[in-house]
């Protein structure tokens, strides 16, 4: 099982070549003038954080910018982001924003429209308390 | 923009309902009948929204940046975003 620290070792780990890799990869899309950098990070199944753990693996887009850290998923269905002053921080509340967005469809599931339908179907398999 | 008038624009004018989380709120407006969520705001943000997080909260919504600021400024109601909604998929299939 991979654990936090296993996986912002990873994160620290990348050289700049790598680094640069990860940025080319956008270039296409163009970083706005408050973009710094951007890099993709795999969160392993079994993560876990605060009350939360990850049920499955995710990939995240974590964009420095001038004031802050930005990350935000890489998936199908749900748009959720964190911030934070470090990727730690931001990692973090990306990683309790899924959790309790998942808590709050699920608690109105008889109401919920499609795309809210399938944000839940999605976060059931990704993320759980622990 | 700032965090409390997005926040005012949405409970007022967008009629969404907020959800308040351990860490956050999560907002939900009704389109044809069923409710789907709007965006999302961290309790502890203050001040004013910076590029990037409007882009994102906007995308949330289905809005692009300028129609937010435009709901926000009472220019963009809330028939236009709703009428709007079913027709922007977003970017990820939804």
């Amino acid at each position: 099982m991979a654990t936090e620290t296993n996986n912002f070792l990873l994160m620290r780990s990348l050289r700049s070549g790598d680094i640069e890799v990860a940025q080319s990869s956008f270039g296409p899309v163009g970083l706005g003038q408050w973009v710094r950098a951007v890099y993709s990070i795999y969160l392993a199944k079994g993560w876990q954080l605060g009350n939360w753990q990850l049920a499955s693996g995710l990939l995240v887009a974590l964009q420095q910018t001038t004031s802050q850290i930005v990350v935000a998923t890489w998936l199908e269905t749900v748009e959720e982001y964190g911030i934070g002053a470090t990727p730690e921080e931001a990692i973090a509340d990306l990683i309790s924003s899924l959790g309790e967005y998942k808590e709050s469809l699920g608690k109105r599931r008889e109401q919920l429209g499609p795309s809210a339908l399938r944000d839940l179907v999605c976060l059931q398999k990704l993320i759980e308390r622990r | 923009m700032d965090y409390q008038e997005l926040r005012s624009a949405l409970l007022h004018k967008g009629q969404a309902q907020e959800d308040a989380g351990r860490d956050h709120s999560f907002f939900f407006i009704e389109v044809d009948g069923k409710l789907e969520r709007a965006t999302k705001m961290s309790h502890g943000a203050r001040g004013q929204i910076n590029d990037e997080l409007l882009s994102k909260m906007a995308r949330q919504m289905r809005l692009s940046v300028n129609e937010l600021r435009q709901f926000v400024q009472c220019t963009v109601g809330r028939k236009e975003w709703v009428e709007n909604w079913s027709t922007r998929p977003g970017l990820w299939n939804r």
